[in-house]
């Protein structure tokens, strides 16, 4: 099968400096969804009341291109670890003014720390040549509220394993794919105590023998909500090997 | 680096590679769904606010050995039956035995169980690439045993993440499901070097940031004590 031309993400920094209008135009125009361009929306940002943002998928088009191999998949964990380390973050920082008990404050420090070292992992490994920055928006969630936010962590937290429980079948690696296995766990090991704190002492921590095993689609989709740019694939893989619960 | 590496790098994989991993998986969920239904059937052991906790556990740890016995069958093999398992691990916890004074013993017992599962398959993984169902069902199993690990941890008291290579109150002997775990070197990037590492913690952030693997070799020294 032919390979559609696509625009990688790699390929931001010539796409941010268009010479002519007609320049614009024609990049614009390729591929449809593999234009990467710097964040318009920023200067829209409006989140002095934790619960208002960019409107999700407004931004400028954010193009995983699968042919880059192992190194794809690696930049689709880099897009939710910046996700979840900015989620972290803006809960840490709204602590003086918000429910959360100092318990809890810890643990979401903690949290706030290994989310923050793997994107800062992943950015190194991938280096600035398969790099880019994700512009994420919280809609529906106050960051001041114990429940918004132990929800939203829960929402941030499952989707990540399942993210990454079911990007392991496009690794090539297995170096890689080890990686990808030290993260998930942790990031399993989060779910469990969000859900605790929300639950506590009941099945919540792990609701199911299987975790799930979610297709980079799936996830996207899920994802999206809380993401200013707009997600895309390019050269998608379009077989997807369901895991135990088959709800990839 | 390999984590810029897009040609294949796989571990050979042929089936026989396969089902020894299947196998070894079955004999540590055997260990985990064994001690879990023990301590679950012992009378006073397990407060009754924490019966649901372990009850989740044990059916999980159960369904995990269903479903690899039902993948081993379906090769045309034998799975491994379940051996007459040791929870003195040759004397190290004296006495032993599910009794009802001995639940601090259970949980930690439980904690370390839990912490090397999730060691184990992450180590196995790398050998089921070619089998992409297979490697699905360690995934989402693998998982797992970190959600039941941060759950039987965080009862403890402690961390539902491991620091460096603390075994924390765990007794000595223990120390084997820890070393390694304090690793910061992750595809040849130095964790604790990064130019942002003061604003994870550092060294600390970083080694809970990253659970790491165990060889099937390291993992089979854990377990022998338990082993008949």
């Amino acid at each position: 099968m032919a390979q559609r031309p696509a625009m990688h993400i790699a390929d931001a920094g010539l796409l941010a400096t268009p010479r002519t209008r007609r320049d614009m135009l024609r990049l614009m125009a390729l591929g449809g969804t593999a234009v990467f361009l710097p964040s318009m929306l920023a200067a829209c940002s409006d989140d002095n009341d934790g619960m208002t943002g960019p409107t999700p998928g407004g931004g400028n088009t954010l193009t995983i291109d699968f042919s880059k191999g192992d190194i794809a998949v690696l930049q689709f964990a880099y897009a939710l670890e910046q996700l979840e380390a900015d989620f972290y973050t803006r809960v840490v920082d709204r602590f003086s003014s918000s429910n959360i008990p100092t318990a809890e404050r810890t643990l979401l420090t903690d949290i706030r720390n290994h989310e923050i070292a793997h994107r800062e992992f992943l950015k190194a490994a991938l280096g600035a040549t398969n790099g880019f920055t994700l512009t994420a928006t919280y809609p529906n969630i106050n960051f001041e509220d114990r429940t918004s936010v132990l929800n939203a962590a829960r929402t941030f937290e499952d989707l990540g394993v399942a993210a990454y429980n079911g990007a392991g079948q496009y690794l090539t690696n297995a170096a890689n794919l080890t990686i990808a296995g030290k993260i998930v766990s942790v990031e399993a090991r989060h779910a469990s105590a969000i859900r605790d704190l929300i639950s506590p002492k009941t099945n919540a921590f792990s609701p199911s023998a299987f975790d799930d095993v979610f297709s980079p689609g799936k996830v996207a989709a899920a994802a999206q909500g809380f993401v200013v740019d707009k997600l895309a694939f390019a050269n998608a893989p379009t077989a997807f090997v369901q895991g135990p619960n088959n709800n990839g | 680096m390999p984590i810029y590496s897009t040609k294949s790098a796989m571990l050979a994989a042929d089936p026989a590679d396969v089902l020894d991993v299947l196998q070894f998986a079955l004999l540590l969920e055997h260990l985990e769904a064994d001690f879990y239904t023990r301590g679950m059937a012992a009378s006073g052991l397990i407060p009754t606010e924490d019966r649901v906790l372990f009850g989740t556990i044990r059916d999980h740890e159960t369904t995990h050995v269903t479903a690899l016995q039902g993948l081993i069958t379906a090769r045309g093999a034998t799975p491994v039956a379940k051996p007459t398992f040791d929870y003195t691990a040759k004397g190290a916890l004296p006495g032993f035995n599910f009794g009802a004074t001995q639940y601090e013993t259970f949980k930690a017992l439980a904690m370390a169980f839990e912490d090397t599962g999730v060691r184990a398959y992450k180590g196995q993984v790398g050998r089921l690439m070619t089998e992409k169902g297979v490697l699905n069902a360690a995934l989402a199993i693998h998982s797992v045993e970190a959600r039941h690990a941060a759950e039987v941890r965080r009862l403890r008291g402690k961390k539902g993440w491991i620091t460096g290579n603390s075994r924390d109150d765990l007794p000595a002997f223990t120390q084997g499901i820890y070393d390694g775990e304090d690793t910061l070197t992750q595809g040849g990037v130095a964790i604790a070097s990064l130019p942002n590492a003061s604003t994870f913690g550092g060294a600390t952030g970083g080694s809970e940031a990253f659970d790491e693997p165990l060889t099937k070799e390291q993992v089979t020294a854990i377990i022998l004590p338990f082993l008949p």
